[in-house]
């Protein structure tokens, strides 16, 4: 389905990303549900993560639910944990010009590198990449777009927003926002 | 990988999810609960919730094309977070 891309089994490396575990155990806390984990390459093209996610979407056919996990700003230099419900004006603009991108050209996703705050927002391109595989499935979806199911930042240098594609979920109380990091820890020894 | 299990016509969601602070996982706060709505949400969304599959792309910096771990030998956990009841992943 992906060829050329080569797609191997990682045994002994890396195992269950905190992306993926942290977001599954309250999206499936009875852990019911058989889950491959598939690591992304960064040093390949945004166009070429667009393709490979617009080449997967035959499988939303076959019962397996595709879900990307990162972060479209993600600046872990940038983080101050004093503010954990915090963004800074940069974080804010280029998440809002991602979000108008995503709900009404996804496609076009990938030309988010020429924003002004890129390279602010985006200082490596390994939280940011997972989205543009929701963005390929988009592309594919007739009459059907992206959607936000949750949104906000944290620590200044975060966003976390969420969105969903083929699925109205319904909006949720307003509680508390990111947690408080662990006392003493780098940020860039953190491992978020 | 077994073959369709949906319903004729009906396509499983795709999502993707800014997930921040590993912490999340042992928090409520208003991601948390929107990431338990979304999955409340697909569970009926198949009449075989037991046959789905769930493929997640992660932000590992891969150096090769997509490794994918599906019978994992780490898990990465904050130390906090080892208190936390997540079941092991079972073998393949």
């Amino acid at each position: 389905m992906v060829h050329p891309t080569w797609v191997g089994a990682d045994v002994d490396s890396w195992g269950i990303d905190h992306g993926t575990w942290s977001v599954l155990v309250h999206a499936f806390p009875d852990a019911s549900i058989p889950v491959v984990q598939l690591s992304i390459n960064a040093s390949k093209s945004f166009e070429h993560h667009l393709e490979l996610g617009r080449k997967l979407a035959p499988l939303r056919e076959r019962g397996v639910l595709i879900v990307a996990s990162g972060n479209v700003v993600h600046n872990l230099r940038g983080m101050d944990w004093s503010r954990s419900d915090h963004g800074y004006d940069w974080a804010q603009r280029f998440d809002q010009d991602a979000k108008e991108r995503m709900l009404t050209e996804p496609t076009e996703f990938t030309t988010l590198d020429a924003h002004p705050d890129y390279r602010t927002a985006v200082p490596t391109p390994d939280h940011f990449i997972p989205a543009l595989y929701l963005a390929g499935l988009a592309g594919t979806a007739q009459g059907d777009s992206p959607e936000v199911l949750v949104d906000g930042y944290a620590y200044g240098s975060l966003s976390m927003t969420a969105y969903t594609l083929g699925l109205s979920c319904p909006a949720t109380a307003a509680e508390a926002g990111a947690p408080l990091p662990p006392a003493d820890t780098p940020p860039d020894g953190s491992n978020i | 990988m077994t073959q369709s299990s949906t319903p004729l016509g009906q396509m499983m969601p795709a999502a993707f999810f800014g997930h921040g602070n590993p912490m999340n996982a042992l928090e409520i706060n208003r991601y948390t609960a929107a990431w338990r709505a979304f999955g409340q949400s697909v569970a009926p969304a198949s009449r075989h919730p037991r046959d789905q599959r769930a493929l997640v792309h992660q932000r590992h910096r891969g150096d090769r094309d997509a490794p994918a771990a599906d019978h994992p030998r780490l898990l990465r956990v904050p130390c906090a977070a080892v208190r936390h009841p997540v079941p092991s992943p079972r073998p393949a």
